[in-house]
């Protein structure tokens, strides 16, 4: 018998946001639960001059990492490995954020600011979620690389090889999540705020699954008739755009929009689904971040199972002069599980920890098909579409998955936290 | 945009209010440069507009005799069926879910 919480599970909804790592916006979490591995005054990184710098609760909402970090691959292989070219025997150090930084402008004073977090009271939702529900220590990018390549991975389980912003093509045999929910008879939605901002998933999801889009206004309103879908990927408002009434301001949280509307996003998101309360007590809603931004977390990014053999990025993709297998992977997030059902102040350990485990946006796709096979028999598809939904990537048949988490008690709803803008 | 709220909450429902700050009115600045993710994005969207002309204009000629067609021509429900099957066959393409070699 299921857990009452996977037992009555019938929504997953995914939020995904932009470039911050976990130190920067949830490690100041440690000082109030050694659990948490976030900020310790044990870890800097040497500045041009040689010093070191360490982690300061000095982050501003806006106007301070601005040039935008680097965090193409190159960028983060050298924040990752401080500098030591690819090798054998290279072993990550999390020493190269600062030099990195301080490649972009030579200002040495400028790139101490990559070291810079958040203290919690500063971001009272996305720390307040946290401590209520659960947070994982151990949540990474699925590669060293920027978004694209990054978000590819939470829709397929893959990039098909991809390490960078290029436009890339579906190459098969793996169909998107959305395709997979759809085979099995299930619904699924990928909600993009609206059409001035609209999506990051163009080339090859908005190209050829037009029918699986909609707004986040349309998201609002499927939340209060009930009417989500099984399964539903929501993308916060990319740019700063005039809106029908009133100023639409970004709300990614991607350097340099403003880290508030971010705040409030999320609790959009949060509040939409416990407004209603028969959606609240039947879905999950994961909160993550696609990769670091550039922004410093001491986690080293641990090595995973290659992905597929024709998934091999080359040395003119990668830019370091070696070739990434996708073995390895990127730099930590902050992700949060919501769910009536997660015992209040969880902390999932991560991989460097007593009972760690390790997650990264291929754990996406993977605990989807987990929850519709729950009670979808494969078996009832064709032979020919039966290997379609079934086919995985190697990376994500090796992924974390995350339904386990949810309990057999419910957080009494007086017991949550309601954020209100005052 | 959006212009759907959430359902208002019973009391029965009430949770403990936390108090989240308004960002300052400068915080929104749609003069900002757009950065490395934003140019990607529509350099991601002109291709997949490109890609989307590109399967209309297969339908180019057919479209060129089926426009100039003389529709008082039509006469039969038979001649009705012919011209339908190869409008909607223009028109669903495009938007349809393609199936993959």
């Amino acid at each position: 018998m299921p857990p009452a919480g996977l037992d009555n599970l019938k929504h997953i909804v995914v939020l995904m946001m932009e470039n911050r790592s976990f130190d920067h916006m949830l490690g100041a979490l440690t000082a109030q639960d050694n659990r948490i591995d976030g900020v310790t005054n044990n870890f800097s990184n040497p500045d041009m001059n040689g010093d070191p710098i360490v982690e300061q609760p000095l982050a501003e909402f806006q106007s301070q990492l601005d040039p935008d970090p680097d965090h193409h691959f190159p960028g983060v292989d050298l924040q990752i490995f401080g500098g030591v070219p690819p090798g054998p025997g290279r072993v990550a150090n999390m020493q190269g954020f600062v030099k990195s930084y301080y490649q972009q402008q030579q200002n040495v004073a400028q790139s101490h600011k990559i070291m810079y977090y958040f203290p919690s009271k500063k971001l009272p939702v996305l720390t307040g979620l946290a401590t209520q529900f659960a947070v994982f220590n151990g949540w990474f990018a699925s590669i060293p690389g920027p978004t694209i390549c990054n978000r590819a991975f939470a829709h397929y389980g893959t990039s098909f090889g991809q390490v960078g912003m290029n436009i890339f093509e579906w190459k098969g045999p793996y169909l998107s999540i959305y395709q997979r929910v759809l085979l099995a008879g299930r619904t699924a939605k990928i909600y993009y705020y609206d059409g001035p901002s609209s999506t990051m998933e163009i080339v090859n999801i908005l190209n050829n699954q037009p029918k699986i889009f909609g707004t986040f206004d349309q998201f609002l309103k499927d939340c209060n008739k009930g009417e989500l879908p099984d399964y539903s990927f929501v993308e916060p408002n990319y740019n700063d755009h005039d809106g029908d009434s009133e100023a639409e301001a970004a709300s990614d949280q991607h350097p340099d929009h403003h880290v508030q509307h971010g705040e409030i996003f999320i609790n959009k998101v949060y509040n939409a689904i416990f407004s209603n309360e028969e959606l609240w007590k039947t879905t999950a809603l994961l909160i993550v971040y696609d990769e670091h931004g550039g922004i410093y977390d001491h986690v080293k990014p641990p090595d995973c199972v290659a992905d597929d053999d024709a998934f091999v990025a080359g040395p003119d993709k990668t830019e370091t002069g070696a070739s990434f297998a996708f073995d390895r992977l990127g730099v930590r997030v902050p992700a949060v599980l919501v769910s009536p059902w997660v015992p209040k102040n969880t902390v999932i350990p991560g991989p460097y920890q007593r009972n760690g485990r390790t997650f990264d946006h291929a754990s996406i796709p993977a605990t989807v098909m987990k929850f519709i096979l729950k009670d979808f028999d494969p078996n009832t598809l064709s032979p020919a579409n039966r290997q379609k939904f079934l086919a995985q990537s190697k990376r994500e048949q090796a992924a974390g998955t995350f339904l386990d988490l949810l309990s057999d008690n419910r957080q009494p709803d007086g017991d949550l936290p309601s954020f209100e803008v005052q | 945009m959006a212009k759907a709220t959430a359902k208002p909450i019973t009391k029965a429902r009430q949770r403990r209010v936390v108090p989240i700050p308004e960002p300052p009115k400068e915080a929104f600045d749609k003069d900002r440069p757009a950065g490395k993710l934003l140019q990607a994005q529509a350099v991601h969207l002109r291709h997949a507009l490109a890609r989307y002309v590109q399967r209309v204009a297969r339908h180019l000629h057919k479209v060129g005799d089926l426009l100039a067609m003389d529709l008082s021509t039509i006469k039969t429900e038979g001649q009705v069926s012919e011209y339908a099957e190869k409008v909607t066959a223009i028109l669903h393409k495009p938007t349809s879910n393609r199936k993959r070699k």
